[in-house]
């Protein structure tokens, strides 16, 4: 057998985003240890600088319309991919943005900590681009290093934070391990593991095949933190080092999203019938369970992974529709999660900077302390929860409507229901922060890149909710490859 | 004559030996070798397939699966030490200070 590979400046310029962040995670990671004399925030300032530079050429790379496929259909790039890739990096962007207060609490390695971030963007590039079994794993492994690193960075300064590290590996790794006997499996059934081929194959639904899909489901199950995969999330969300834990609950569950609806969706699409229902299910569990144990939480970390557990179930609502539409709207679904939960993150550093404190009994009065960061918090919340005119509503409304479209009637029922039980702990906090006493009478100050965040998110979490057409369109636009699913 | 299904059953000993593993055993460390059991069982797997398929993917994929599992391993044993450091423990039940 002989095998060539050939690939010229043009095909390079497909992972343009991927050699920028490259280039750039060296040349911080070198000036961190080559000039000491180089303060750390200058090096998160050359590493916002340089991710906007990514931002713009992803932009670019979407308006032009470049698609193609490198190293043998491994690595595929188009509109799909650009979306993904753009949620990537401007969530990279905002929790780098949020680190910069934060990260004075960290005493050693705070310039690797920047490094590390852009490792882990990186990893998620390429998994917006992974187009067989293999780069899927490898790459989702690739991302998932960084955060091991990460979510363990307060080391012995918290021990909360060590201790959540080493959960997220040890359950990680066993997910990872379970997954790739699966994809063992699936190359023994097909003899092949490139997606588009592997939907040429028309594979036969045999055991081995079933067993082997289930357990790939498995690992991607649980970098989205859906029930019944779901169990790392709270200790996590709690003990990693709160920056982090916003960019967990949002840049690789959508990169993930990007794999699994390129599996779902186009290439193992035949086997609708039998998928969808475990989609109802998952989302139907993943809704009911977060909401319902979310009710009963006394940490706003915590209840934050709860409530992103139900917000993952009702973007399943839109995977188990399995028509283009119902991939419309979960790639809209994520912008408007996106935009509030990081929003709401944000809020939370800024507090916990001051007092330290994670307590939700803690936020009482906070509209006394800082009545910008009380409104903002509002703003987010209610978004969560579907509040009209925010964000949250259409996205809710357009996943909802997908579903309806394919008869899922039961399932937007449980979902209404869940809304129901999830404003109830949406709005303890707001009442809280609102008509509570606050125990503390400082104000929070807030520094301006932390203002920075705020503004954008809160006037992110607004405009897709009163003007969302244009970011429908985008969506609309990314899943253009699903246009086989439109269906009579 | 050492057929396709020998491998398979093997490997689906192995995969379930180290399943069992990670399950039941409380130390860390022989998680961790439980989890490597299982990844091993999936690089017989591939390779296996490899040879009665007549095709290199599945040799070229357990290749990647064992870099993976060198890079899980040195940045676990990283994470364990520095929670021996913190708190001389290295069994799952002493590692309890996150629950709801």
């Amino acid at each position: 057998m002989e095998f060539t590979l050939s690939v010229s400046a043009a095909d390079l310029l497909l992972m343009l985003p991927e050699f920028l962040l490259t280039g750039l995670a060296c040349l911080v990671l070198v000036l961190d240890f080559s000039f000491p004399k180089i303060s750390k925030a200058t090096l998160a300032w050359i590493t916002a600088a340089g991710l906007s530079g990514i931002l713009v050429s992803l932009v670019w790379m979407f308006a032009s319309g470049l698609q193609g496929a490198l190293f043998k259909g491994m690595f595929v790039l188009d509109a799909f991919a650009v979306f993904f890739k753009i949620i990537v990096v401007f969530s990279t962007l905002i929790v780098l943005l949020a680190s910069l207060d934060y990260i004075k609490r960290i005493y050693l390695f705070r310039g690797e900590y920047y490094v590390m971030i852009m490792l882990a963007a990186l990893g998620m590039l390429f998994m917006a681009s992974a187009n067989d079994l293999l780069s899927m794993f490898i790459t989702i492994e690739f991302s998932t290093f960084g955060f091991y690193v990460l979510v363990a960075y307060l080391r012995e300064d918290d021990l909360r934070s060590s201790e959540a590290g080493l959960k997220f590996f040890v359950l990680s790794v066993f997910t990872a391990a379970i997954m790739v006997f699966g994809i063992s499996l699936i190359y023994g059934e097909t003899g092949t593991i490139i997606f588009p081929e592997l939907a040429a194959s028309h594979p036969v639904l045999t055991g081995g095949l079933v067993i082997g899909f289930l357990c790939v489901l498995v690992g991607l199950g649980f970098k989205i933190g859906a029930v019944p995969f779901h169990n790392w999330i709270p200790d996590i969300y709690q003990g990693a080092p709160t920056p982090i834990t916003a960019y967990l609950s949002i840049a690789p569950k959508a990169a993930a999203i990007a794999i699994v609806l390129r599996i779902f969706f186009s290439t193992f699409a035949e086997f609708k019938p039998e998928w969808v229902w475990l989609l109802i299910g998952m989302a139907a569990l993943s809704m009911t369970y977060g909401n319902i144990v979310a009710i009963a939480q006394k940490d706003i970390k915590r209840l934050l992974a709860y409530s992103g557990i139900a917000q993952m179930g009702n973007l399943l609502i839109g995977l188990a529709a399995g028509t283009k539409m119902g991939g419309d709207s979960v790639l809209f679904y994520l912008v408007t999660y996106l935009v509030a939960n990081l929003g709401a993150f944000a809020v939370v550093i800024i507090f916990s900077n001051l007092t330290g404190s994670d307590q939700i009994d803690d936020y009482s009065g906070l509209s006394r302390r800082s009545p910008l960061l009380a409104a903002a918090m509002m703003v987010f919340l209610l978004s969560l929860a579907g509040v009209p005119p925010l964000a949250g509503f259409i996205g809710k409304i357009y996943v909802f409507t997908a579903a309806m479209h394919e008869g899922l009637i039961a399932l937007v029922i449980i979902g209404l229901i869940n809304i129901v039980i999830s404003m109830y702990y949406y709005l303890v906090v707001v009442k809280k922060m609102y008509i509570g006493q606050p125990t503390d009478h400082r104000p929070i100050p807030l520094s301006v890149p932390m203002k920075a965040v705020v503004y954008a998110t809160v006037i992110g979490t607004v405009a897709l909710g009163v003007y969302p057409k244009p970011f429908i369109e985008w969506a609309v636009a990314s899943t253009s490859l699903f246009s086989h699913l439109i269906g009579p | 004559m050492i057929t396709l299904t020998h491998y398979l059953v093997v490997s689906t000993i192995l995969f379930a030996l180290g399943l069992l593993g990670v399950l039941i055993r409380r130390n860390f460390i022989i998680v961790l070798m439980s989890v490597e059991m299982m990844l091993n069982a999936a690089n017989l797997n591939l390779v296996a397939f490899s040879y009665y398929l007549h095709s290199l993917t599945g040799q070229i994929v357990a290749l990647f699966v064992i870099a993976i599992a060198a890079g899980e391993a040195a940045v676990g044993l990283a994470i364990i030490v520095v929670i021996f450091r913190g708190k001389i423990a290295t069994n799952v039940d002493q590692i309890n200070l996150l629950k709801w």
